[in-house]
């Protein structure tokens, strides 16, 4: 494959509460040195409260130790969307990127839509740890990567290896379209009709009785019921 | 009083609460100076026992409601999807709380949108939370660019003081949790500016469906509008609460839902992961609600 384009890397903490542990960790040697031998140029992130804490530390990298990888930082933004995309693969451009994340439901979710490379990182300090549960669910479905502190330059290794052999959910195709709105009806979520229906007793039980008689039908005669439809499409 | 005036604004609803709970502290302090103490605890226990004899029969209604059609999630392209365009109103009201709750919300929002002339919605936030509102500033810009006419409906915001900020000393919590619930009972009963009463009658008055997925605020929104459920100050037909478990949340229940479960005052209460599901009897899976998943290829 082309080693040669350029990746890009995001590091996202979310806008709540600051994660230090996190951020230190991106910014070690060691960890630079890693990912610019994968080939990454560039490292955003997201500190939220912590960018005044994260400008002090920057500064006391000198530029041998940051390995050619261009680091910017940002408190918050509006369009983090923009960062996720920026960090996808696109052909002749550039090769997938990673987004380091600290297992943030919102986070998680957008980072699923944009789909590119994602390793979660929970912050134990927060409520009962309760990050921990959603990242080891990330795992289980193979929508990110489950990376502890202190062991993130293998959770990202993981990630690239694991987006190589086309195992993780970041296989959408290029470039990025944003989810259609509205979704389609057969997609749509039905759920909430149905409770303001409760409110109308008489008509949520005029749409069951006919929503039976429906499903009855077609539990009965599929085959038929598509005839049907099809001899009505040609008589229109 | 004039203090209050200028704390709510407009929020007369909420003057009006204060008005009255301070009538109601004043007479149960002349009842405990001049009424024997046995008219006090028939008074309570009638109260109490009213309470609960409500709290019972609401209970049984809803289990009456939910025989018949099994609940679905998405549409099936087979089955007469539920039509609430030819009601005379659609009206939700979403809770947004911070970060993940508001950006979960927006989302379910957005899976289940359609259409229709019919709908209002309204939007309540904690004061002071400017991400959620750019996130609600960012949706409706996104449903009007979709139904540029009539039929993105009509919308308006609400805020409500936090219960608790982030660093505030417990001690003064109730009295925060009471302030926010005053600005909850005026954003549950306040008529859309945009569908007033003299041009649609009360059928925009009270929200046909509160929605709320685990911050704090929405279960003292859905105290409330269980209250005045009680009390028969709202419309029986009115105010249904679903509360849908945070989709973070995928082996145990946040401390917000372990309120509303244990408590009873949600219509329905909603899990988005089959092994939370299996662990709480009395929760309905409802799928992902929050998220449509491409499957991992």
């Amino acid at each position: 494959m082309a080693s040669t384009l350029p990746r890009r890397c995001l590091v996202t903490i979310g806008a709540t509460a600051g994660f230090q542990p996190l951020l230190a960790e991106v910014i070690t040697p060691q960890f630079l040195s890693s990912i610019a031998g994968k080939g990454f140029e560039n490292l955003d992130v997201q500190c939220g409260p912590d960018l005044d804490w994260f400008r002090d530390q920057l500064k006391e990298i000198p530029d041998e130790q940051r390995y050619g990888v261009k680091i910017d930082c940002f408190a918050i933004t509006s369009n983090l969307t923009e960062y996720m995309v920026a960090c996808r693969r696109l052909p002749g451009v550039r090769e997938h990127g990673c987004i380091i994340s600290h297992a943030g439901s919102g986070t998680i979710l957008e980072v699923l839509r944009v789909s590119v490379p994602h390793v979660v990182i929970p912050n134990p300090t927060l409520m009962d740890n309760h990050q921990a549960e959603l990242a080891e669910e990330c795992e289980h479905q193979k929508w990110a990567i489950y990376g502890k502190l202190g062991h993130i330059i293998e959770a990202v290794n993981k990630a690239m290896a694991a987006v190589e052999t086309g195992t993780e959910a970041c296989t959408a195709p290029t470039p990025y379209t944003p989810p259609p709105f509205p979704v389609p009806e057969a997609e749509r979520t039905t759920l909430f009709d149905w409770m303001v229906l409760t409110c109308y007793p008489e008509e949520l039980r005029r749409q069951q009785y006919v929503e039976e008689l429906r499903s009855a039908h077609f539990e009965a005669k599929p085959e038929d019921k598509a005839g049907e439809d099809q001899s009505r499409l040609q008589a229109d | 009083m004039l203090d209050f005036f200028e704390v709510f604004g407009e929020d007369d609803f909420a003057v009006a609460f204060f008005f009255w709970t301070l009538v109601t502290i004043l007479a149960v302090i002349g009842a405990i100076l001049f009424v024997s103490l046995s008219w006090l605890t028939a008074f309570v226990a009638v109260l109490a026992g009213f309470v609960i004899f409500r709290h019972v029969s609401l209970r049984r209604e809803r289990g009456q409601l939910r025989t018949g059609r099994g609940w679905v999630t998405k549409s099936d392209p087979n089955s007469a999807v539920p039509d609430t365009s030819g009601l005379p109103a659609v009206y939700f009201l979403y809770v947004l709380g911070s970060g993940g709750h508001s950006a979960e919300m927006i989302e379910t929002i957005k899976q289940k949108f359609c259409g229709q002339r019919n709908q209002h919605r309204r939007y309540i936030i904690t004061s002071g939370d400017g991400s959620s509102l750019n996130m609600v500033k960012k949706l409706e810009a996104t449903i009007s660019d979709a139904y540029p006419d009539e039929r993105a409906g009509t919308r308006d915001v609400f805020n409500i003081k936090r219960a608790r900020a982030v660093h505030q000393p417990k001690c003064t919590a109730p009295f925060t949790s009471l302030l926010s619930a005053a600005h909850a009972i005026n954003a549950l009963t306040r008529e859309p500016n945009l569908r007033p009463v003299r041009q649609y009658g009360y059928q925009f008055k009270y929200p046909h469906v509160i929605v709320t997925n685990g911050p704090a605020t929405g279960f003292i929104v859905a105290l409330v509008a269980y209250l005045l459920k009680i009390f028969y100050l709202v419309p029986q037909n009115r105010l249904k609460t679903v509360y849908i478990e945070s989709w973070a949340r995928t082996k145990t229940l946040s401390l917000t839902g372990k309120l509303f479960l244990h408590t009873g005052i949600a219509d329905m209460f909603c899990v988005q992961h089959q092994p939370l599901a299996r662990a709480i009897p009395g929760a309905e899976y409802v799928g992902q609600v929050t998220a449509r998943l491409t499957p991992v290829g």
